[in-house]
């Protein structure tokens, strides 16, 4: 009986070590057949890292070539807010795209230990202050798209090492059933007030746009400032939890009756049919503004792919590709001409109705650091 | 081979230094270069970080405070899943319980529910607003309702208690395996000379099932420590989060691989401890296991022991996967058809990383294993092997990419290769503690009785030891299996882009928004996957209860 486990282990071996062994570099294959499903963008071949690269494809560089080529996008935004950017793109360019999804931090340290030797073309991710961090390693290819001429300065590298495609901006979010409209805070710095005891939550420090948050107060009103607002929050009974979704479930459920968050997150609690509101904090006439923040997109330094990798920037600068990224979660295009239409969900603004202060998010990337040494005990998530 | 006997009595702890031939200290160290090598790379890496950071992240931290607070969190963790996984497998392998052979079935089912979907189910069902409350609230006509409890359910009791739920079959495979093995004639002497059911139980199947206790109960207490999603999520603070704060906020990879070697260490030391608690015994009988077992009759117990049953299975299975399955209600049939026939390309991907992963560690785990059984003593090789299971995945992921580009770039690209790789560092201590879990209760000499009768150490290996550590072996294997099937934080890393398993699909559905339909039904893939070897192994190994020999 037990030969028969061990003739069927051992069985399992041999099959394993032909998988392994007979078909080195076709791994892709095996996710070829999950393409019918609407959901996944991703299953094209995985490109060969041993395959000789086409001497005509870099000799001539027509477009017969670039449809030969297979992009691989880094990309740090949920795999089904993606996919129909991927399919309006591979529909216009018949280039294949695949797209590795992951956490900005993780994707970001990925590019960094694979820079000898980069397997990705394209990285888009939701976390400026890392894009920024990587071009200043020099992992981050300079482009400048032609049709980044329309988004606004503040949303590029002033070396063109990333463009912003979209953005989101920091926002309240309150459960209506807990709070009145009346009582709802109207500035981020009311979050202290004994009012609001206990029903404050924000995201940890892990959170890419907690740290940039935190860096513009940090560069607008001082490290001394930032750091009491921070441990009055706390004092305040504010909770950290994890990540922003975390916030906007709390939030969702009534459970912490505030969260501080990105604007996107009202759109997926109000989908949920949750009694949220969304608060556009510090909008008055004397007010600073809320931080809107840009998703950005990059070529990466030595992919064998550049041409296809810019033609992917360009599109996702077009008004055919800011459509669909942005119709789901209704983050802002940062193309002039783009309208959500029917997609638009009510209470969100435009980022033309928001209030929001000019920043370097340069400056703002190498304040991060400041902010994680200053704030990261304070803002770790969990009890 | 069965009926080799021998005149000593059958139940008897043995020190025994085997003059057997085997593997050598170098040879053993040699195997375990797989794990030797990311390891020293991590230490490598850690001293890239400089020593102020990596202390002033320790202080920080609160690291003494922080460890004792971790430990006991993990120290519940494993309490909830002994009293829930021992007795279920007790139960189910050696009683008339109503409905065992059900249960048996299902006992490691649990294990392929991610434990972080776990985490999410019980939140969106006990959290305050979350489904009971809103329930309750309904029925008693009130607006709001809250159970005073939200204190409990967050924090490190509350992940003390998903940890326990979901590591739960980690000790019923051990211990199952173990009772598969347990020669019956033990108790049937013991009943013999007058004990009753419970000193049976207490003299001489529990000491018995000690070692299979001890390392399933040691999985779940080291996975406590290396976890993130289900902390993170249960909003406990625990020392693994402070390194992914490290790597996430700080983006410092060296900081953080200096910190997980703090917990490679912490699992060391533990590792130490269960060696002086179970000694250098060996709890070995005379090879007559495979005799009908008589069951013991539970009596007016029966019922209870039932519902405890159904209570374990609830909490471990029923509920998490009845909350999955109730999204499943959002998609019509023929959609949800249509995307499961899509997911074949990732289930075969998942097939292919899981086998590979598993076939080669419990292959290290027996050459290893082996030589510790037959010397008495792991020694550095088993110490060796055992630390990648403290090291967050992130970090190993992470490292491994920086490791195999500089030193072996072919590797890089290859998914079976190199996630098998990963999942061997990452799972060789659980695969390891079940092999010498099952090795324990063979005798020594039996094998030194084979090469005396002239049979090469190969021989004596496969035939003689084999058949008596099978059923331990095999759910090891499954284990192991399972474990590589649901790894998710190295794998996300690591895989070549394109190249999904269901878990990162799991992922990928849930990210940002909490499990959407779809990863209910991943879900329930990764269930039926772990549970066809679990079905098959039952059918074709011994059963325990009704087996002859």
């Amino acid at each position: 009986m037990y030969r028969n486990i061990l003739g069927t282990l051992c069985l399992m071996l041999a099959i394993l070590v032909l998988a392994a062994c007979g078909t080195p570099t076709t791994t892709g294959n095996g996710t070829d057949a999950a393409k019918p499903t609407p959901t996944t963008a991703q299953p094209s071949p995985e490109p060969d890292p041993e395959a000789d690269p086409d001497p005509e494809a870099e000799a001539t560089q027509s477009d017969a070539a670039l449809e030969d080529a297979e992009l691989v996008v880094y990309s740090a935004r949920k795999e089904d807010l993606m996919a129909p950017l991927v399919e309006a793109f591979e529909e216009e360019t018949d280039i294949d795209v695949t797209l590795k999804s992951g956490k900005p931090a993780e994707l970001q340290l990925l590019v960094q230990q694979e820079k000898d030797d980069p397997r990705a073309d394209v990285y888009f991710t939701t976390d400026a202050g890392g894009a920024q961090s990587l071009a200043e390693q020099g992992l981050l290819e300079v482009y400048e798209s032609p049709n980044a001429e329309k988004v606004p300065a503040e949303f590029k590298a002033p070396d063109n090492t990333w463009t912003g495609v979209i953005g989101r901006s920091r926002n309240i979010i309150i459960n209506t059933e807990r709070i009145k409209p009346a009582d709802a805070p109207k500035s981020i710095f009311d979050l202290t007030d004994p009012k609001y005891k206990n029903q404050v939550a924000l995201a940890s420090i892990e959170e890419g746009s907690v740290r940039l948050w935190l860096a513009w107060l940090l560069t607008t009103r001082g490290e001394d400032f930032t750091v009491q607002y921070i441990k009055d929050l706390k004092a305040n009974g504010a909770k950290v939890l994890a990540e922003n979704s975390d916030v906007a479930q709390a939030v969702g459920r009534g459970e912490a009756p505030i969260g501080i968050t990105n604007h996107y997150y009202y759109v997926f609690e109000k989908r949920d049919n949750s009694p949220v509101a969304l608060i556009y904090p510090d909008q008055g006439a004397g007010d600073t503004g809320t931080l809107v923040m840009p998703l950005t997109v990059s070529v990466v330094k030595g992919t064998e792919h550049a041409d296809a990798a810019k033609r992917f920037v360009d599109f996702a600068l077009s008004p055919a590709g800011q459509a669909p990224l942005t119709t789901q979660e209704n983050e802002f295009p940062l193309v002039p001409g783009v309208d959500l239409g029917a997609a638009k969900v009510e209470g969100v603004r435009t980022i033309d109705q928001i209030k929001r202060p000019k920043v370097d998010f340069k400056e703002l990337a190498d304040a991060e650091k400041r902010v994680v040494e200053l704030l990261g005990p304070e803002l770790t998530a969990g009890e | 081979m069965r009926d080799v006997e021998r005149a000593t009595p059958a139940f008897m702890v043995m020190r025994s230094r085997a003059r057997v031939p085997s593997l050598g200290a170098v040879g053993a160290l040699l195997v375990s270069l797989p794990v030797a090598l990311p390891l020293g790379y991590l230490v490598w890496l850690a001293l890239g970080a400089s020593v102020p950071e990596l202390w002033t992240g320790l202080v920080r931290a609160g690291a003494g405070m922080l460890m004792l607070r971790v430990a006991l969190m993990a120290t519940g963790a494993t309490l909830v899943a002994v009293a829930l996984g021992a007795p279920w497998a007790w139960l189910v392998a050696r009683t008339d319980v109503p409905g065992r052979r059900v249960f048996g079935w299902l006992g490691p089912l649990p294990l392929a529910i991610p434990p972080y979907v776990g985490a999410l189910v019980y939140i969106t069902l006990l959290a305050p607003g979350g489904m009971l409350h809103t329930g309750l609230a309904s029925l008693l006509g009130r607006s709001t309702f809250a159970l005073p409890y939200p204190g409990v359910l967050y924090g490190p009791v509350g992940a003390a208690g998903v940890l326990g739920v979901f590591g739960a079959p980690y000790v019923f495979l051990n211990v199952h395996g173990a009772l598969q093995r347990l020669d019956p004639s033990l108790e049937d002497a013991a009943r013999g000379l007058g004990l009753g059911p419970v000193r049976v139980f207490r003299s001489v199947t529990l000491p018995l099932l000690r070692p299979a206790i001890f390392a399933g109960a040691l999985l779940v207490w080291v996975y406590a420590w290396v976890d993130w999603g289900v902390v993170s999520l249960m909003r406990a603070r625990t020392f693994t989060t402070v390194v992914r704060t490290y790597l996430i906020a700080g983006f410092s990879l060296s900081a953080a691989a200096g910190l997980s070697l703090v917990l490679v260490a912490i699992v060391w030391c533990v590792l130490i401890v269960q060696h002086r608690a179970l000694g250098r015994a060996r709890y070995t009988q005379a090879g007559r296991g495979r005799r009908a077992t008589r069951q013991t009759s539970l009596g007016r117990w029966r019922w209870l022991a039932f519902a405890f049953l159904v209570l374990a299975g609830a909490l471990t299975l029923f509920i998490p996967l009845g909350t999955l399955l109730a999204q499943l209600t959002k998609l019509s049939i023929s959609e949800l058809g249509a995307f499961l026939l899509g997911q074949r390309g990732y289930v075969w991907n998942s097939l292919q990383v899981a086998l590979a992963g598993s076939l080669a560690a419990l292959g290290l785990a027996c050459l290893v294993g082996l030589r510790a059984w037959r010397r008495g003593t792991g020694g550095p090789a088993s110490l060796l092997l055992q630390a990648g299971y403290a090291v967050p995945g992130t970090v190993l992921g992470l490292s491994l990419v920086g490791l195999t580009l500089a030193v072996l770039p072919w590797l890089y690209g290859r998914p079976v290769l190199l996630l098998g790789f990963a999942y061997v560092v990452l799972f060789a201590a659980p695969t390891l503690q079940g092999v010498r879990a099952a090795l324990a209760q063979v005798p020594a000499n039996m094998e030194e009785a084979a090469r005396a009768l002239g049979r090469g150490p190969l021989v004596a290996a496969v035939r003689v030891v084999g058949p008596l550590a099978g059923p331990g072996i095999a759910a090891t294997w499954l284990l192991t299996f399972v474990l590589c099937l649901r790894e998710l934080s190295a794998t996300v890393i690591l895989r070549p882009a394109g190249f999904d398993t269901l878990p990162v699909r799991i992922w990928a559905h849930t990210m940002d928004v909490g499990p959407d339909p779809y990863a209910a039904a991943v879900a329930l893939l990764l269930v039926v996957l772990v549970g066809v070897p679990w079905v098959v192994l039952l059918a074709r190994g011994p059963r325990g209860v009704t087996s002859t020999g």
